[in-house]
């Protein structure tokens, strides 16, 4: 799953980072209003971790901005304006959750990731597919009730297929939503990974839509 | 002097009137004597010009009663005056002398030319007349000085409404019910109200200006609290230590952010209640929740927007946290008096304990040393409510969970 952290502070914004890569997420990070309202505009993020004061642009017009632009991208507020007054507008702004500084970080990833499987359509934090299954809180894959193990990469992968279980995901959605923006891609990796994945869960919970991209079967047992 | 305005007005006016009156009477027999003094005078010139010196020092009988009286007659070729004239020293111009008319002259036209003719009566004798000319006025005097005072205490009044209107407005900005006086004034009250409005706006800048440090120090603040945090994880100690600096951020940027200003203000319940309650759905969005309200749509409270925002945020917020599954926020006035609404927040959660809640209650306790959760929250309202003079109460409900009862006062008007 990959984040846009939006946050200028120096010290601050990497620890996040950080923190965020450790619990298998793809971050970029900005360190100010404007990069942030046009990463969110024009790159595809599961969600965004937005401070409200920002330089160059403060965070509620970086909201507004991406809500009249009708980009969908969930947005959790991190601040340390911690008044109710402006929890409510931050709300009335387009956000969809909102933390306050200091915070666990346990916390900030619970409510990201609660953030993203929501977004996806999902009201229960477990989601299954067959012998598989994911626990939304902690991102704990199960393989037939057992851990099971993988790596950032493979997660992220995994993550979205099971997010959208049963539909398409084409090939460049997966490389944009599963890599961070400086990152290098070599076009053999995804099927290096998808590969992987089939050897670790089975090979034939992954389907390949050619020419699209990969499916994850919804209807077998 | 009165110490009030319209005593003060009325004393002058009552002055004014007296003096105007005894005045006018005793100017006007002074002037009645100076008219007879010339006629006399007149009565010794002939019309060819000849003057008749000796009947002028002749008649001494008319001036005896005043022997200060002076005259002067003036012919082309000579002039001729009673002896202390000069002394008095009054250059005399052309008709009259002094404030009060204290000297006349005539010009009488002859065939020898032009004569002038001066009565002259000195200050001395038209005082001592005061009080001969007081004697035939009292009566009129009498009639006249509670018209003169009826009609100077309606003209008060009248002159003095401008002030009470100014009162009036000035009620309605403490009341909330108005930012600035009006500047539709009159004309001598316009300047100190322009003056009374930059000060109201000065006021108002330097709290926004108060409010914008306070949020920029907890800025400034939180966030490397919050690094702190991040590097300082799995450390119980630092930790523990890091929380109490937490606490007493938010303790004091709590406090710092409740209204202090005298001015009453009126802020409608039903969209602050829906915007908090939207927000705590969000924010527990994990938790199957409902949250309903009732409320009548016009009510409003003399809260300040912002301690209203925190007041009930803290509130719903707390009781989200604790409830099974559903929470009650009712707003009514408050049957028992008008003044006040009654806001009660219920869930259906554990509810306190009765020792927990009488904690919670005690006065003296401090935001800092509540702790997180469902005290530090519940402190904060407690301490909001007592800020704008309303009650606050706990108590748990027959099946459990927790009842707040708040008592805010309500904004009349708009």
């Amino acid at each position: 799953m990959r984040i846009l952290l939006v946050e200028d502070d120096c010290d601050l914004g990497p620890a996040i980072a950080r923190a965020l890569r450790a619990e298998q997420f793809a971050v970029d990070h900005a360190t100010n209003g404007i990069d942030a309202a046009h990463l969110g505009e024009t790159e595809h993020y599961h969600a965004a971790v937005l401070d409200l004061g920002l330089p160059g642009r403060d965070g509620f017009a970086v909201l507004r901005q991406w809500r009249d632009a009708d980009r969908p991208l969930p947005v959790l507020i991190l601040t340390a304006r911690d008044a109710w007054s402006d929890k409510v507008a931050g709300f009335k702004a387009g956000a969809d959750d909102y933390l306050v500084k200091p915070f666990r970080l346990e916390e900030l990833v619970m409510r990201l990731r609660a953030l993203v499987r929501r977004a996806a359509g999902h009201a229960r934090p477990r989601l299954e597919c067959g012998p598989l299954a994911l626990e939304t809180q902690t991102g704990q894959f199960e393989l037939d009730g057992l851990p099971l193990r993988l790596t950032a990469l493979e997660w992220r992968v995994l993550s979205l297929l099971m997010l959208h279980r049963g539909a398409v995901i084409e090939r460049l959605d997966l490389l944009e939503r599963v890599y961070e923006g400086d990152a290098e891609v070599d076009s053999n990796s995804l099927e290096v990974i998808i590969g992987r994945l089939r050897k670790k869960i089975g090979a034939t919970l992954i389907e390949t839509v050619r020419g699209r991209g990969y499916r994850l079967a919804f209807d077998r047992p | 002097m009165p110490q009030s305005l319209q005593g003060r007005m009325l004393a002058m006016s009552a002055l004014v009137t007296a003096t105007a009156l005894l005045g006018r009477f005793a100017v006007n027999q002074v002037d009645r004597r100076l008219n007879s003094e010339l006629s006399l005078l007149a009565g010794a010139v002939d019309r060819d010009g000849h003057v008749d010196e000796a009947r002028l020092r002749r008649n001494p009988t008319h001036f005896q009663g005043w022997p200060d009286w002076q005259w002067r007659v003036r012919t082309p070729s000579r002039t001729i005056s009673s002896a202390g004239f000069r002394e008095i020293g009054l250059p005399l111009p052309a008709h009259m002398v002094g404030g009060a008319e204290q000297g006349k002259t005539s010009t009488l036209q002859t065939r020898r030319g032009p004569i002038e003719l001066t009565a002259v009566q000195p200050l001395g004798p038209s005082q001592q007349r005061m009080e001969f000319a007081l004697a035939p006025s009292l009566d009129a005097l009498a009639i006249l000085a509670p018209l003169l005072g009826a009609v100077s205490i309606i003209q008060i009044r009248l002159g003095l409404r401008p002030l009470r209107r100014l009162q009036n407005e000035l009620a309605a900005i403490r009341d909330g019910r108005a930012e600035r006086l009006g500047e539709n004034q009159v004309s001598e009250l316009l300047p100190l109200v322009r003056e009374f409005n930059a000060l109201a706006a000065a006021n108002d800048a330097a709290l926004t200006a108060a409010r914008l440090s306070a949020a920029n120090l907890a800025h400034a603040l939180k966030t490397p609290v919050a690094t702190l945090a991040l590097d300082l994880r799995g450390d119980p100690a630092a930790t523990a230590q890091l929380g109490r600096i937490q606490a007493t951020i938010r303790h004091h940027l709590t406090r710092a952010r409740m209204q202090t200003g005298q001015r009453r203000p009126s802020t409608p319940l039903l969209p602050a209640i829906s915007g908090v309650v939207d927000a705590v759905v969000r924010l527990h969005r994990e938790h199957t929740l409902t949250i309903e309200t009732e409320l009548p749509m016009d009510l409003r409270l003399a809260v300040d927007a912002q301690d209203l925002d925190e007041l009930l945020g803290n509130l719903i917020d707390n009781a989200a946290r604790y409830a099974a599954s559903r929470v009650i926020a009712r707003a009514q006035p408050d049957t028992a008096d008008a003044r006040w609404v009654q806001l009660t927040i219920m869930d259906d959660g554990p509810g306190m304990s009765a020792e927990e809640r009488q904690r919670i209650g005690r006065p003296g306790l401090r935001l800092d040393e509540s702790g997180p959760g469902y005290g530090f929250g519940l402190a904060i309202v407690r301490e909001l409510t007592a800020l704008y003079g309303g009650s606050f109460s706990l108590s748990c409900a027959d099946g459990g969970g927790l009842t707040v009862q708040v008592n805010l006062p309500a904004a009349h008007g708009i």
